[in-house]
């Protein structure tokens, strides 16, 4: 499949997009907390995806699956650090235009908050291992860094949540 | 899970989300953005084309102006052979009439 969009089949292309986008779409809305900003940091991904496959940058070492959830995660770390960037105290306004069911949108907010203080980096580490329930090898499979790397976020995050919760009892 | 946080939120987002898919239209965005990329990827390397060939006749240009250097060179150096001989012969000629 990846060989046909790199002859320019975007055909192919598009079926590569119906086979991953749910799962990449999960990702990302547990990623951004925000269903709309999810589905532009997807869009970004499947765009840059195209552009490597045409290119053949896209090597074949970890599977298609991998590389684009790989794609997906960075994508949403550079818009969480945009997103960053531009707000100021408060968050900025979610835009529930998704197809995503009230009683999510309301566990979404309550990720949201929780982990606003953490790092794009560690929120990515956060999500792949406590809410998609990935191995830490899974984890850094994805994110294109070591086990250690994983694991070294994951304790500063965690000792950031703690200093939250026990801050706000 | 060693430590004591309350993971209880993540695990119900993950529940609450596990069935979330991106809106309708979604895939048809996708591939409009996929289509304009392709359209402005085969303007592109019309361009860099042009700019490749100047770059090879250039190239080109740089070596046929080396060997013409070269033969030039030579030619000059035979050139001047040829007339230290017949300085020579003449000198020798006059001698000889003389």
């Amino acid at each position: 499949m990846a060989a046909r969009v790199a002859e320019g089949d975007s055909a192919a292309f598009r079926q590569i997009v119906e086979h991953t986008k749910v799962p990449l779409y999960r990702l990302a809305l547990r990623m951004m907390s925000d269903p709309g900003y999810a589905e532009d940091a997807l869009q970004e991904s499947y765009v840059k995806a195209y552009r490597a496959l045409r290119a053949g940058s896209y090597d074949g070492k970890s599977s298609l699956s991998t590389w684009l959830h790989r794609i997906t995660a960075n994508a949403c770390i550079d818009l969480l650090r945009k997103r960053r960037e531009i707000s100021s105290d408060k968050a900025p306004e979610p835009r529930f235009d998704g197809a995503v069911q009230a009683d999510a949108r309301v566990a979404l907010r309550e990720v949201d908050a929780w982990l606003s203080e953490l790092s794009p980096a560690q929120r990515a580490v956060v999500v792949l291992k406590f809410v998609e329930g990935r191995s830490t090898p899974e984890v850094a499979e994805i994110l294109g860094c070591t086990a250690s790397a994983v694991e070294q976020r994951l304790v500063r995050a965690r000792a950031m949540l703690r200093a939250r919760r026990d801050g706000q009892e | 899970m060693s430590d004591d946080l309350d993971l209880r939120p993540f695990e119900r987002l993950r529940d609450l989300t596990e069935n979330a898919a991106p809106s309708p239209g979604f895939d048809d965005a996708i591939m409009a953005a996929i289509e304009a990329e392709a359209a402005s990827a085969e303007v592109a390397p019309a361009s860099s084309g042009m700019l490749a060939g100047v770059e090879r006749l250039g190239r080109r240009f740089v070596v046929v102006a080396a060997v013409a250097a070269g033969v030039c060179l030579w030619l000059s150096l035979d050139a001047q052979t040829s007339l230290d001989e017949e300085v020579i012969g003449a000198i020798d000629t006059i001698e000889v009439v003389e």
